[in-house]
């Protein structure tokens, strides 16, 4: 199988979804000749031209609500929302009007409509660049929230999305871009709401959410080292999250790390130690543990922005010390 | 012909409206748009018109009361109520005054008497502790359940709380030894005794006239009751047969108070041959635990003990725990 980048991998599904189907438009701010800062859309304005990709003016908010329109009659809009960080701006839009219409229109209306936007730390982007909101928009019934860890993930979760008739909200690690990985040639789709298995383990279950599960996989590999059997597990979408799996999973080993690069505090990995606590109580042999970004916001200096994230070597010591019943 | 005067809707999440004033009296005539009362809700006080016309009648509220909206207030009649059927109800006063009657009829409240678990007939899988909450994770908790073991045993064995999984797969071997007959077992250590000395040094300058026996004994009930061998809240008497007594909780009184008794029962005997020439001793006793100090520049400190009382590996910690004592008394004297 080739090998290409996340970016390759992200304009191939926007650009198939867009020979597919002519409703499917991408509009956001540098999206057309710039292709984006991080050059996802390269190429799209030369084959479907301005009216398919639309480069919009520094106004969230309002090309925002121009997407939810443009769903509601017709169209499948693809927001690209340059930082996640910005996602405060659009929020009314997202989760006022986009959330809201199919339920309070007793399912008459749809709102086809794909936010792609980014998280993630460690790019020393400052404080208002960095933050990974997922946890916010999870939080809203009627957003669906996808999470991809690789190349293959995201082209088949965003073709999913797009053809998803309800708002979708895909979260892509701001430092994934240039990772490369294993895509198929011939079309696929990959499901909303069924979690990967990465590895079987038996002593502890590392559960990741995008670059966490990279994060998840090399302390696995440290525990390994150790004679710690980790079991890893990419959840892919956080809204409609695989309970199911996570639940197995747990009740087989007893124990479990949750990591996921939004603030720790009322977050992504709360909530999925929740659930865990309440359907797998009875075979728990550790608490249940988060790891999660500092609850700060984070910082420029580089020294500092490494130390917020959750790490391989630091989700390796905590889980040494839950299997090994640290007293 | 009469029309029902109710509490009107007056938004959407209304239960209930006070009635703030009656601006009409009872038997006064209403003309369709006159104001007849002004009602509170929790936003607003708002005047009520009357749509139809008639004499204010059987009014069930006064001025105050808290009313279901849909509740029926007052009538408005063709004629004074005077002159209506001298049976028409009155004023409810109680009704009126006491402003949530309305509501609480609607929902009586029950009072019930818990009933006494133990008469249900069910019995609850309660785990067994002894001396308090015994930390265990819930998967640990329910291979106790399966397997009918007791979380106490663990503990007594010296298993470290919390106690996980893998500490009730390890226990597991141990359930048969205990049906295995009751068999002696011997174990003894070497320390310094030293410590001891410069302790009974200290003491005497303190004009406290404790015995060697005496101070040992403190020590061993001090031991038995740090790993657990015997409960924190149960009694620990220790037997000096050399001095045909017994000491009650010696570790838990002070030195200057030990409170001795003839009684020849104890939990564990003590013999204390230091500096004297015996260097061996056996016994049948009645104690369940025999402990026997010998030597001069060295101690030898040595535990018999019942197999059915302490398992071996119980008695090393208990026998390691004397010894560490004897080395540092004034870690527990203190």
């Amino acid at each position: 199988m080739r090998n290409i980048t996340w970016s390759q991998a992200m304009n191939e599904a926007i650009a198939e979804e867009m020979r597919h189907d002519e409703t499917v438009f991408i509009m956001g701010e540098d999206v057309a000749e710039a292709g984006t800062p991080f050059k996802v859309t390269s190429g799209l304005v030369e084959e479907f031209g301005t009216q398919r990709v639309l480069d919009t003016p520094i106004s969230e908010p309002g090309f925002m609500g121009m997407a939810v329109g443009a769903s509601l009659t017709g169209m499948r809009p693809i927001v690209d929302l340059m930082f996640g960080d910005f996602i405060y701006l659009i929020m009314d839009q997202l989760a006022n009007q986009a959330a809201k219409q199919h339920y309070m229109s007793g399912g008459k209306l749809t709102v086809p409509l794909v936010v792609r936007t980014n998280m993630g730390a460690t790019r020393r982007s400052a404080a208002q660049h960095s933050q990974s909101l997922q946890a916010l928009v999870a939080h809203i019934p009627g957003i669906k929230v996808a999470m991809p860890s690789t190349p293959y993930e995201v082209k088949g979760l965003m073709k999913t999305a797009i053809r998803d008739n309800n708002p979708v909200v895909i979260f892509e690690d701001k430092l994934s871009y240039q990772m490369k990985g294993p895509v198929p040639e011939e079309e696929y789709f990959i499901p909303f709401g069924q979690a990967n298995v990465i590895s079987q383990g038996t002593d502890i279950t590392l559960i990741g959410t995008s670059s966490m599960v990279q994060v998840c996989e090399e302390a696995a590999l440290i525990l390994a080292e150790k004679g710690i059997s980790a079991e890893v597990i990419d959840v892919r979408t956080i809204a409609p999250l695989d309970e199911h799996t996570l639940v197995e999973s747990v009740k087989k080993t007893g124990r479990a790390i949750v990591v996921d690069e939004g603030h720790q505090s009322f977050g992504v990995t709360s909530e999925i130690v929740a659930r865990l606590n309440e359907q797998a109580f009875y075979y728990l042999d550790a608490p249940l543990t988060r790891m999660g970004a500092m609850d700060v916001p984070i910082p420029f200096s580089p020294a500092l922005e490494d130390l917020t994230v959750p790490t391989a070597a630091g989700v390796a010591d905590k889980a040494v010390k839950l299997v090994t019943g640290e007293r | 012909m009469s029309h029902d005067i109710i509490m009107p809707v007056l938004g959407m999440n209304q239960d209930t409206g006070i009635i703030a004033e009656w601006l009409k009296q009872p038997g006064e005539w209403v003309a369709s748009g006159d104001v007849v009362m002004s009602v509170e809700t929790d936003k607003a006080v708002q005047d009520i018109e009357s749509r139809y016309e008639g004499y204010l009648s059987h009014v069930k509220y006064e001025a105050g009361a808290e009313v279901p909206v849909g509740d029926v207030i007052a009538q408005l009649t063709a004629q004074p109520e005077s002159d209506l059927d001298s049976a028409s109800p009155e004023v409810d006063t109680s009704k009126a005054v006491t402003t949530e009657a309305p509501v609480a009829e609607k929902a009586p409240v029950q009072v019930t008497t818990p009933q006494p678990s133990h008469n249900t007939g069910l019995v609850k899988t309660e785990l067994p502790s002894v001396g308090g909450k015994i930390l265990a994770s819930p998967k640990a908790k329910s291979l106790l359940r399966d397997r009918g073991i007791a979380i106490s045993d663990l503990t007594d064995d010296g298993v470290q709380q919390p106690i996980h999984a893998a500490d009730v797969m390890a226990y597991e071997p141990k359930i048969r030894q205990k049906h295995v007959a009751s068999s002696m077992g011997k174990v003894h250590s070497v320390v310094s005794p030293d410590a001891i000395v410069v302790t009974e040094q200290w003491l005497a300058s303190d004009e406290l006239s404790v015995s060697r026996a005496e101070l040992l004994a403190v020590l061993v009930a001090g031991a038995l009751r740090y790993t657990k061998v015997i409960e924190s809240d149960l009694d620990c008497s220790v037997v000096i047969p050399a001095d045909d007594c017994c000491l009650l909780n010696p570790d838990l009184v002070g030195l200057g108070d030990l409170q001795k008794s003839q009684d020849e029962n104890g939990f564990v005997s003590l013999w204390d041959f230091t500096e004297s020439s015996i260097a061996g001793f056996e016994l049948d006793s009645d104690a369940k635990l025999n402990i026997s100090v010998f030597g001069g520049e060295q101690w030898t400190v040595e535990l018999r003990f019942d197999t059915n009382v302490i398992r071996p590996k119980q008695a090393i910690v208990l026998l390691s725990e004397i010894t560490r004592r004897i080395s540092q008394p004034l870690r527990q004297l203190l």
